[in-house]
């Protein structure tokens, strides 16, 4: 499993989009902070500055991230290099799970470090600048999300096998498709999987979702299960 | 050794391949034949469990290719040479598959170097030629040095020299006692290079054998002979109870007899001979001949066999035959 892993690790690094998208998702959050910081602090009504307000941006690095989860591998079906990948490594379950556990701890990764220049950024330009137990809570929910909004892309590339297709149905799903849904026909708010998981990573909950425990669980419910659909399609169908 | 039985692929109500049974023995090149749509690349996949067979099994070596527990040490493998993300260098491209298997990084300069691409060994592969992504899938095939080797059209997009590079590696390797197991349009390239051929149509099988027996199940052969005394020879021939036909001006193809026999009979006449040379039909010929009823796809209008080459000469009618020039078919 550490071959297969390794082996995944190379070719994540090795293809500049995935590399792109990593380092966008990172320094987009960076300059929303940097610009949320700029306007809190010549907003003189306001008595405390808390982590929670200066990541805004995590919202849109999170759908880079969900990116990063479709072409890890639908870029494989793109270019058929699914074909000397299974024929050198003809586990299609332990390819799959070494390629979860690259995108998924690369994503951890790349948003901890935007998080840890987030709070280098409030305390710098914030004063005074808090980070509270929400906060702290907000630090591992957007870790967390990260991670699953990658599994969700990573599941969505396993179903369609094309790369723009899965992007395209992400982008949808969550910036179009499930606010409008859960605006005109409330009863379906509390099943969008995406919303619900973005509830984590806010200091409040809109009461339209689930609260942020609940929210969470149900969207990595929902993100195993379909992953485990994307697998068991990779596994049945010709590679 | 590679063994196949009874591998059945179908798409909706289209069997792809049908029932397919063969074996790929160790130490030899096996080529691998048929016409367009034939079944060939869909049972190599299948061989390397990339496409699932609907029945029928493959094993390399008595194990199926999950039970190698580094597969790239065992089987090694080239099916397209576009296989490649255009924006990956080509050493990371090897170097991710051989760490999947545990494989050395010095691997991947050693095979780097075997199929001539080191200098281009940082280059991304998009800028490649087809020539010399042909080379990099030979390198990811041989990066951990395999048993057995599956080749699809591997000489696609070489030049004359590579072709001639790609013959003697294929041919080194069945000598080191490897297993290899290639699929090729060039059926003139396929004669120089494989001792064995699986053979198949509309994804059954046609032949399975040594390539001379299979030249030999279906060719005919036949003398040309040119001689001063033409009709003279001719007629002795024709008396003798050979097919005797013209092959142009002052020569004829006979059927029957032996080029020794001719000879002999041509000194008993006194005559002398400016060409006898035995002939047999080309592979092609033979491919040709064999798959004419498993053409699944064909060029509009032209029948298949007009494009083939001429076949053997045709046994005259008895009112016609004679030697040439002297009215003879």
């Amino acid at each position: 499993m550490i071959d297969l892993i390794r082996s995944e690790w190379i070719k994540f690094r090795s293809v500049r989009s995935t590399l792109i998208m990593a380092l966008a998702g990172g320094a987009l959050t960076v300059l929303f902070a940097v610009l949320i910081a700029n306007d809190q602090r010549g907003d003189s009504f306001r008595s405390t500055n808390h982590f929670g307000d200066v990541t805004a941006g995590v919202t849109v690095a999170i759908f880079l991230f969900g990116t990063l989860g479709v072409q890890i591998i639908g870029q494989e079906y793109r270019f058929n290099t699914i074909r000397p990948t299974l024929t050198a490594a003809p586990w299609r379950m332990r390819v799959l799970v070494a390629k979860l556990v690259v995108v998924c701890l690369a994503t951890a990764v790349v948003a901890a470090i935007m998080l840890a220049i987030c709070a280098l950024i409030g305390t710098l330009m914030l004063d005074p600048f808090t980070i509270d137990g929400v906060d702290q809570r907000i630090i591992w929910a957007t870790i967390l999300f990260a991670m699953g909004w990658a599994m969700y892309g990573m599941a969505l590339g396993a179903i369609v096998r094309q790369p723009i297709a899965g992007i395209v149905i992400l982008l949808i799903q969550g910036l179009v498709a499930e606010p409008l849904l859960a605006q005109f026909v409330k009863a379906t708010a509390e099943w969008v999987p995406f919303q619900n998981g973005v509830q984590m990573t806010a200091r409040g909950s809109d009461d339209l979702f689930r609260p942020v425990l609940s929210g969470g669980i149900y969207f990595f419910v929902f993100t195993f299960v379909l992953w485990g659909i994307g697998a068991y399609l990779v596994n049945k169908r010709d590679a | 050794m590679i063994e196949a039985r009874g591998l059945t692929k179908r798409y909706g109500t289209t069997t792809a391949v049908d029932d397919l049974s063969f074996r790929v023995e160790s130490g030899r090149v096996t080529g691998f034949l048929g016409p367009n749509g034939a079944g060939k690349s869909t049972t190599m996949r299948m061989c390397l469990d990339l496409d699932r067979a609907d029945a029928g099994a493959v094993r390399i070596d008595g194990k199926r290719l999950t039970d190698f527990p580094k597969p790239m040490r065992s089987v090694g493998a080239l099916l397209d040479a576009g296989y490649l993300h255009p924006t990956r260098k080509a050493q990371d491209h090897l170097w991710a598959l051989a760490a999947s298997n545990g494989l050395p990084r010095k691997r991947v300069d050693h095979v780097l170097g075997l199929v001539g691409l080191s200098e281009v060994a940082g280059k991304r592969v998009g800028s490649f030629s087809l020539g010399m992504k042909q080379r990099l899938g030979l390198a990811g095939a041989m990066l951990g040095d395999p048993q057995t080797l599956v080749f699809d059209e591997p000489a696609n997009g070489l030049d004359p020299e590579g072709i001639l590079w790609m013959r003697n590696f294929l041919k080194g390797l069945a000598t080191e006692g490897r297993t290899v197991f290639v699929s090729s349009h060039l059926l003139s390239e396929m004669a120089l290079i494989a001792d064995d051929l699986v053979v198949i149509g509309k994804g059954s099988l046609i032949f399975e054998g040594p390539v001379d027996q299979f030249v030999d199940s279906a060719a005919k052969k036949w003398v040309t002979v040119r001689s001063p005394q033409l009709q003279q020879i001719g007629d002795a021939l024709h008396r003798g109870g050979a097919q005797v036909v013209a092959a142009g001006p002052g020569a004829i193809d006979v059927v029957g007899p032996t080029a020794a026999e001719i000879g002999e009979l041509a000194a008993s006449l006194g005559a002398t001979l400016h060409e006898l040379s035995p002939r047999t039909a080309s592979l092609e010929d033979v491919f040709l001949e064999v798959t004419a009823g498993a053409q699944q796809y064909r060029g509009g209008g032209a029948d298949i066999a007009a494009a083939a080459p001429p076949p053997p000469p045709p046994p005259p009618p008895p009112s016609a035959s004679g030697p040439a020039g002297g009215g003879a078919a």
